[in-house]
């Protein structure tokens, strides 16, 4: 509260409740300045009327409603940080030790998160991992990371948080209908180190890479053989068409 | 208990990122809105929102809490709204986007013309607060929109809490008068 008239002021001039009625509408005046105010309007019209002014005035002002927010608030941090990533926070040294055990399972979470929607099988053989997505003699290749995706940018938003529990909250979700062959890896990979986790994820990148080479070749094949079926079809047409008798009416 | 500004800032410069998170909750929805009301432009605020909040994420390691937390961001967004470059007049398009859109636009005939006259009353209010000077647009925004009281505006703005008062009759005074047809 503030806005004090002076105190010794019990019943002030017009001037001076001209100065304060705004204050005075929107309750601003501390107890004794707001009483001494009221004093001066029960007896001063052209200041009452003043009052009722401001009063429509504030009435009127709450008929604007702006839209509300519709994102998700989270969504916007996350994508926030992410944006700000190139100029990165310097970690405060006490805290270093915290974030990277917290680093380690959000990467972990993120990374299961990405098998488990590829519906991928991890296997970790004398240091070296294996996955498979199902194909039939699918071998994934020891390679450099591939091109950004947009599941990448999810997983490093994801890896992002910073052991996040909504995160691995649907890792364990996700884990949930999994195999317990899969259930073992998840259990492998949360104690995972660093270098282990970062193999991972191009082991990961390079299956990817590979199934999306075979999928583009896949569309371009049944492509090819659309157009093919087309162009057949339309030949059998025009010959159908040509050996058709012309009947003609009234003959 | 909900933590404090301040508990979130340190949080966040101990390290926690989803001290942000939690920030961006809080504030997300006071930014936008005091970015619609001051450029009148949806889609701007939106734009002017995004810039408050990485600044906030950039600079919130350096915050050493001289002023409330609530104080620096309201400066962020209100220097960010006075550089947006703008046309004398806000366009009539964008005012549309600023205005709420009340639900039931579009059902019943006969309730159809009450929601589009309250629809109508909401833009000549919005017109009217998005003319007035920016000094006083801000004053009133911040106080009847975001009911902050003068003293935290005056800190806000760094004037004197009886500039703000001036500002805040002054601006009422001229709504009043820009205002006068309509019913309250």
């Amino acid at each position: 509260m503030t806005h004090d008239l002076p105190p010794d002021d019990l019943v002030p001039d017009c001037g001076r409740v001209r100065n304060e009625l705004a204050a005075f509408v929107y309750g601003e005046l501390a107890p004794d300045a707001h009483a001494a105010l009221e004093r001066h309007l029960e007896g001063c019209a052209a200041c009452r009327d003043e009052r009722d002014a401001l009063e429509d005035t504030r009435r009127v002002l709450a008929r604007w409603q702006t839209p509300a927010a519709s994102e998700d608030p989270r969504a916007l941090a996350r994508s926030i940080a992410a944006q700000a990533a190139p100029a990165a926070r310097p970690a405060p040294r006490r805290a270093r030790l915290v974030r990277w055990s917290a680093l380690l399972s959000g990467a972990a979470a993120a990374t299961l998160f990405v098998l488990s929607v590829l519906s991928a099988q991890v296997r970790l053989d004398q240091g070296r991992f294996e996955l498979s997505f199902g194909l039939p003699g699918a071998r994934p290749a020891p390679a450099p990371l591939v091109g950004e995706g947009d599941w990448r940018d999810e997983v490093r938003t994801i890896a992002s948080q910073a052991g996040s529990q909504a995160a691995l909250q649907e890792v364990a979700v996700r884990t949930a209908s999994l195999e317990q062959s899969q259930a073992e890896s998840f259990q492998r990979v949360t104690q995972m180190t660093r270098e282990e986790l970062l193999r991972l994820a191009q082991a990961v990148d390079s299956a990817l890479a590979q199934k999306q080479e075979s999928f583009d070749a896949r569309l371009q094949r049944l492509g090819e053989e659309a157009r093919q079926a087309d162009l057949e079809t339309q030949r059998a047409l025009t010959q159908l068409v040509n050996y058709l008798p012309v009947t003609r009416p009234g003959r | 208990m909900q933590p404090s500004d301040e508990d979130l800032v340190s949080r966040f410069q101990g390290g926690d990122e989803t001290a942000f998170e939690a920030m961006v909750e809080r504030w997300n929805e006071p930014i936008l809105q005091l970015a619609t009301r001051l450029t009148g432009d949806l889609e701007e605020a939106k734009d002017v929102r995004q810039m408050a909040l990485l600044k906030t994420y950039q600079g919130l390691d350096r915050f050493e809490g001289r002023a409330r937390f609530s104080t620096w961001i309201y400066r962020v967004v209100l220097n960010l709204c006075r550089d947006r470059k703008r046309g004398a007049a806000v366009r009539e398009r964008a005012l549309d986007g600023a205005v709420r859109q009340q639900e039931g636009d579009y059902v019943l005939e006969e309730t159809g013309f009450h929601l589009a006259r309250d629809r109508e009353l909401a833009r000549i209010v919005a017109g009217a607060v998005l003319s007035l000077p920016p000094a006083e647009r801000e004053v009133v925004v911040l106080r009847h929109y975001h009911e902050l009281g003068f003293p935290a505006i005056a800190e806000i703005l760094g004037s004197p809490v009886t500039t703000v008062k001036s500002r805040m009759t002054r601006g009422l005074e001229l709504l009043r008068t820009r205002l006068a047809t309509l019913e309250a």
